[in-house]
This record gives structure tokens, C-alpha cells and sequence, in this order.
């Protein structure tokens, strides 16, 4: 898929999804990301279980993750090819805006 | 043995709220939630001690075995009527109330999974109608029970839409 259909189709990502994500940089369970991100950011980001369900989900139908394991139960997810490119192309847009916000601020 | 309660409540999918902030104030006053039963409509309560615990309601239409493991590791317990797609979780809490859904997304994912459903139904109900209406034999209290379902689900369906075109404009936060 082209770069200009995955902006169009996935950007911009939400928190939440942006979070699970970056997280699946590293294979990990779901429960196991929600940890995660509660500590990277110091825990202003908790992710609801039913919210991190959902993310999951939906996410391994669109190929943006893929199940690489299952342990007792939990299914152990990473990042796919497609996956990071979207998260790339979501990080260049939040860089963009970023930089557009100090440059006009006078930063 | 305990004092028991039962209480009937009828409660609508798309403000699944009103059911669990009731439910967190008959913790609050004592009244243990010891089963849910007829639909999620019929509440039986065991008297206690005040809890602090949260409730939130769930609706799925298939879920993985991840999704209970996932929850239970997160430490929901799972108020079982055996009658899925609703799904009851609580949890025990101290300071700030936990929610299953943290953005407004999720909402908005659970409200569609409702219209899915709905939309299966309602179809059906109607095709099932015009069929006993242009049988003509059936008594009128038949036709007049189909119509009523048939109105409820239009209602169902109208509601949800609404309040999702609401959380998409920000109207309603989500916890």
C-alpha cells in the first residue's frame, strides 16, 4: 500500500493506539504493554483493559500487529512490517506539528 | 444467613453508566452484588460491608480467550449471567475510580458492535411482519407485538447513533 492510503486510512493515530505501538517495538501481551506505558509516561497514560482489547484487535485484523506467541493464554503480539510503517509515517506527522509549534512560538 | 435484596432495573445499551454507578453505590451502602440474571435485568444483592469497587459494563459479540485473561491480569472479576455479548466487570479500587475504556474510541467501538447486532435484527423483524401481514390470518395482538419490536429496535438503533454522533463532537467525555 502506498504511503499516501496508510495516511489516509490510520493517521492520526490516537493515544492510545500510538501507545500500543510504540510499545510493540518489543514483542509483548497486552497486559504487559498497559505496564509499559504506565511507566514510560510516568502514569499519565493508563490504558483500560477493554480499550487495549479493542486496540488489539482491531489492529491484528488490519495486519498493523501480528501474534508471534501464546503463553497460559496470552496471546504475545509485535509489530509488523506494516505496522511500523505506519508508525513511522505517524511519527514524522507529530514531529511536523511539533516543529511548526516551536517555530511559530519562537521557540 | 445474610439479608438479600432483588432488584429489577431496566437499563438501556448506550448509557451502560446509569447501571454502573448504581451498582458502585449499592457497594458504597453494603449491598454486595452477588448475581445478575434474566437478561441483566434482575440484580440480587447481599448485604455487607460498604465496598469501594467499580463496575463497567462490556459488550462483545466473539471474544478471544485473551480478552478474559487480559482482564483478570488487570484485576476485573467478571459478574457472569453466562449471556454474552454483556459482560459485567468489577473491580476493587482506593482512589481514582478504574475504567475498562480509557478513550473515546472504545466508546464509540462498543456502540457499533451494539448496531451491528440491531442491524441483523431489525431487517429480519421487519421481513418477519410483512410476511404475517400479508398472510392475514394472524390476530391483531400478534402484528401489534411485532410492531412494538420492531419500534424498540428502530429506537435502540436511533439512540446509539446519537450518542455516538455525540462522542465524535465531544460532547460527552469519556472517563
Amino acid at each position: 500500500m502506498d504511503t499516501k492510503k496508510l495516511q489516509k486510512k490510520y493517521l492520526p493515530l490516537t493515544e492510545s493506539a500510538y501507545y500500543v505501538l510504540i510499545s510493540l517495538n518489543k514483542p509483548r501481551h497486552g497486559y504487559g504493554i498497559m505496564q509499559h506505558v504506565n511507566e514510560i509516561t510516568a502514569g499519565r497514560i493508563n490504558i483500560g483493559a477493554g480499550t487495549m482489547y479493542g486496540n488489539l484487535s482491531r489492529m491484528e485484523k488490519e495486519g498493523l500487529i501480528s501474534p508471534v506467541a501464546e503463553e497460559d493464554r496470552k496471546k504475545i503480539y509485535e509489530l509488523s512490517e506494516k505496522g511500523k510503517t505506519v508508525l513511522e509515517l505517524e511519527i514524522s506527522r507529530l514531529e511536523e506539528l511539533l516543529n511548526h509549534g516551536k517555530t511559530e512560538m519562537g521557540k | 444467613m445474610n439479608e438479600t435484596k432483588t432488584v429489577w432495573r431496566w437499563w438501556w445499551g448506550w448509557h451502560p453508566e446509569k447501571i454502573e454507578n448504581w451498582l458502585e453505590e449499592m457497594e458504597q451502602d453494603g449491598w454486595h452484588l452477588a448475581k445478575v440474571d434474566v437478561n441483566y435485568l434482575r440484580f440480587k444483592f447481599e448485604k455487607g460491608e460498604s465496598r469501594k469497587i467499580s463496575y463497567c459494563v462490556d459488550y462483545q459479540l466473539n471474544v478471544q480467550e485473551n480478552y478474559f485473561e487480559l482482564f483478570s491480569e488487570d484485576g476485573w472479576e467478571l459478574v457472569d449471567d453466562k449471556n454474552v455479548p454483556w459482560f459485567i466487570w468489577r473491580k476493587h479500587y482506593q482512589d481514582e475510580r478504574p475504567h475498562i475504556y480509557t478513550d473515546t474510541k472504545s466508546l464509540i467501538e462498543r456502540n457499533n458492535r451494539q448496531m451491528w447486532t440491531v442491524g441483523i435484527l431489525l431487517p429480519v423483524e421487519i421481513f418477519i411482519f410483512c410476511m404475517v401481514l400479508m398472510h392475514g390470518s394472524a390476530e391483531i395482538w400478534v402484528l401489534a407485538m411485532l410492531f412494538l419490536v420492531i419500534l424498540l429496535l428502530g429506537y435502540v438503533t436511533l439512540q446509539l447513533y446519537r450518542h455516538n454522533k455525540k462522542l465524535e463532537n465531544n460532547e460527552i467525555r469519556s472517563s
